[in-house]
């Protein structure tokens, strides 16, 4: 048997072995907190920077959440030995003084210790990294500090202003992206189309994490705003293909808002765009299991969490049909608590 | 017969009159409106299966009532939410008022994420149980 924190500790040395040969450290501001971000490696750093690079920069400030990333082969240290067996898919999780997941199709380690605020990230090799990680990087880790802080990331996108905006739930496929990314270059600034920080509070806030966007073909034929950006991006093994907002629209990018709404989108071809009230538990329904079955850890409380949020606020189904840019005008209606009119 | 909460496997909360329960690992999510949420309560609360019916028939059909307790308590059971307790009246079983008028209780089961989880299964371990490499020689 061996001890999580032993594959921990080994696992920091090989980190620790690739950073010597190369260390990139950069440091944003997340959730008003300060998030070190270290690769063992500027090649991984280029795969997993573009996510963060909307996010307000920070030179010597003391880090609240150190990352550090790499891969075996920079490093030449091999984690193999700790690897669990390979016929399985999904995610191995335990927790305990620190908490490790392995991937096993991406054959990736992540880990963290609460007590040093330190988590590590390690891949095989540059290449067996998933497009959809550079999209989303470090969720898993992102979850387990936050909701140390009675933060909750989840499963959601976001819209709106400094003043305001709603948050978009809803399983893959839903439309909740489709209709965050509409939103570029509107009124509307743009903090998430798939991941975002909740603060509780009063009133609770969304925070930005990633400044990606992802659509698959039939999405972007309706977004004509960002085709061209789309057309020359990478593509997921699902067929999505990822942008980063900032390269391409960086007056969109929003940090943070207090949060006015909860919008359940529903993608109807052929109807005109409309929104009804929803009730609660409805939201709910569409917010949390999603955001669960993603993220081990904490997961009572997490639920906690997203109902405690929802209970304080508005909940609307948008219908949207062939346009998603017509949800724009209905979103603003709603963040300003016009109701449900255009 | 009195129940818990399986909350290795499961969670939930109740928000508007809604109770809403997760299985984490079947990746299957329930609601609970009305006297269903009423009864989901009551069993959290240390109330057992006849408690609950004695309290929601309250002049009506007892019989009825006592017999769609029982089969609703059965399939939140078989669906791996609540696992039998000791039967001992809890002491500091809390206080159940129905929210509802009673109706025949309906458990809405939704299944639309589990292709979520069956693709990518968190399998949730304890220390002891890792890593799987050093059970490789057994």
């Amino acid at each position: 048997m061996i001890d999580p924190a032993d594959v921990f500790k080994a696992a920091e040395l090989a980190f620790e072995a690739a950073a010597a040969r190369s260390d990139v450290e950069v440091r944003y501001r997340v959730a008003g907190r300060v998030l070190a971000l270290r690769f063992g490696g500027s090649a991984l750093a280029a795969k997993l920077l573009p996510a963060f690079a909307h996010l307000e920069p920070v030179e010597s400030a003391p880090a609240d959440l150190v990352i550090c990333s790499w891969d075996d082969v920079s490093s030449e240290v091999s984690l193999a030995e700790f690897m669990p067996e390979a016929d399985r898919h999904g995610l191995k999780y335990v927790e305990g003084s620190v908490r490790l997941a392995w991937e096993f199709d991406s054959r990736s380690l992540q880990a963290y210790d609460p007590g040093r605020c330190l988590a590590l990230f390690r891949i095989p090799a540059i290449e067996e990294l998933a497009v959809w990680e550079q999209g989303a990087p470090f969720r898993r880790i992102l979850h387990w500090w936050s909701a140390g802080l009675g933060l909750q990331l989840v499963h959601g996108a976001a819209v709106g202003t400094k003043a305001g905006g709603a948050l978009l739930v809803g399983r893959g496929g839903s439309g909740k992206s489709t209709t965050a990314l509409a939103c570029v270059g509107s009124s509307l600034g743009y903090v998430a189309d798939d991941y975002c920080l909740l603060e509780p509070g009063t009133p609770s806030r969304v925070h930005s994490i990633y400044g990606s966007g992802k659509a698959d073909s039939a999405s972007i034929a309706r977004l004509p705003y960002l085709a061209d950006a789309f057309r020359a991006s990478p593509i997921d093994q699902q067929g999505k293909s990822i942008i980063f907002i900032a390269e391409h629209v960086p007056q969109a990018i929003l940090y943070s808002f207090p949060l006015r709404a909860v919008v359940v989108p529903k993608i109807v071809p052929g109807v005109a765009c409309r929104a009804e009230v929803l009730p609660r538990g409805e939201a709910l329904r569409a917010l949390a299991p999603s955001t669960l079955f993603q993220m081990p850890g904490d997961r009572a409380k997490s639920l906690s969490r997203m109902s405690a949020l929802i209970r304080d606020l508005p909940c609307f189904r948008l219908y949207i049909g062939n346009d998603p840019a017509a949800a724009q005008p209905f979103l603003e209606a709603i963040i300003a608590g016009r109701g449900l009119s255009s | 017969m009195r129940y818990r909460l399986n909350d290795e496997e499961v969670v939930s909360e109740s928000l508007d009159g809604e109770v809403i329960v997760v299985h984490l690992q079947s990746g299957t999510y329930y609601s609970m409106l009305g006297s269903a949420a009423d009864i989901w309560g009551a069993l959290l609360g240390g109330w057992s299966t006849e408690e609950i019916a004695d309290r929601l028939a309250q002049g009506a059909v007892r019989d009825s009532i006592g017999a769609d307790v029982t089969q609703f308590v059965a399939t939140l059971a078989a669906e791996n939410l609540l696992v039998p307790t000791d039967n001992t009246p809890s002491v500091c079983r809390v206080e159940f008022l129905p929210c509802a008028a009673y109706a025949t209780p309906e458990l809405q089961i939704y299944t639309d994420m589990q292709e979520l989880l069956l693709v990518d299964p968190i399998h949730e371990v304890t220390e002891e149980g890792w890593p799987i490499r050093a059970e490789k020689g057994k």
